[in-house]
């Protein structure tokens, strides 16, 4: 992978935790492979298209990468109402939460433009494709197979 | 560099790496495959929701072949093992532990090409 020049990031808000919806508590049990809601992909999606224009980053040239990761942060949204990111192991996801460090945009995202989970790559980097764009079918399409 | 996918020609249609797959270790099995492993051991901590995790899985699948009776290679779901993730110190995922003699010898985090996991490899394994 290539390496990411240092201090060029795009500074940007975090998202909004999706805490406030009533009707989808926690799953504290140990999770089965659970598809996250529509609403929370497209929230995701949305989110991911804007970002990846606003930092200057593209998505991977395998967008099922990209597809993956949305759901990953979707699931995150429903299950524990914030898009943590899905490329980490966490000791306590209620904690992290609170904390915000890995929050999608992550800090290191913000400050750095370093993604490790290859949904923001910035256009040096070996697998940045030329698109930022990503439809709901497509997503859906590209992780129906796993 | 590429993701090692399952690319290039070799004769037969039918040789199809990405069927292979690379067995799961669990909390439960972890002591007896892992720990108590003659041989060397690969492990793949992995997510369902994680991108680079599928980027790195058919390398996982040609190295597991590539080393056979040298080497075992397992995967392990983060998601459903939490206790081993955390026991190991996982932070990134995809993470790539190798173990020798039930201790964990060293670590490769992220999607990496597979180059750097033979270079890895090639430490621990008899010639």
């Amino acid at each position: 992978m290539s390496i990411q020049t240092a201090f060029r990031g795009v500074a940007l808000p975090s998202l909004t935790p999706a805490s406030s919806s009533p009707h989808r508590p926690p799953r504290l049990m140990i999770r089965a492979e659970v598809e996250p809601s529509d609403k929370s992909v497209e929230v995701m999606r949305k989110f991911s298209e804007q970002y990846a224009r606003r930092s200057g980053t593209y998505f991977c040239v395998d967008k099922g990468v990209t597809a993956v990761v949305i759901k990953g942060l979707a699931d995150h949204r429903d299950s524990v109402g914030a898009p943590l990111c899905p490329c980490r192991h966490y000791d306590d996801k209620a904690a992290e939460v609170a904390q915000g460090f890995w929050n999608c945009p992550c800090v290191p995202m913000r400050e750095r433009k370093e993604c490790h989970c290859m949904l923001f790559l910035t256009p040096d980097n070996d697998f940045a494709g030329t698109e930022q764009v990503i439809s709901f079918e497509e997503i859906k399409e590209t992780t129906s197979k796993i | 560099m590429t993701a090692g996918g399952a690319s290039g020609d070799r004769g037969s249609a039918f040789v199809v790496v990405g069927l292979c797959i690379v067995p799961e270790v669990s909390k439960m099995t972890w002591q007896s495959l892992v720990v108590g492993s003659e041989m060397p051991v690969l492990v793949d901590f992995w997510a369902p929701w994680c991108g680079p995790c599928r980027m790195i899985e058919p390398t996982i699948v040609k190295l597991a072949k590539a080393y056979e009776g040298k080497l075992k290679c397992y995967k392990l779901n983060t998601d459903n093992n939490p206790d081993i993730a955390t026991q190991y110190g996982i932070r990134s995922i995809p993470t790539v532990m190798i173990f020798r003699n039930g201790e964990k010898k060293e670590a490769v985090i992220g999607a990496v090409p597979e180059s750097t996991l033979v270079s890895t490899i090639e430490k621990f394994v008899a010639r």
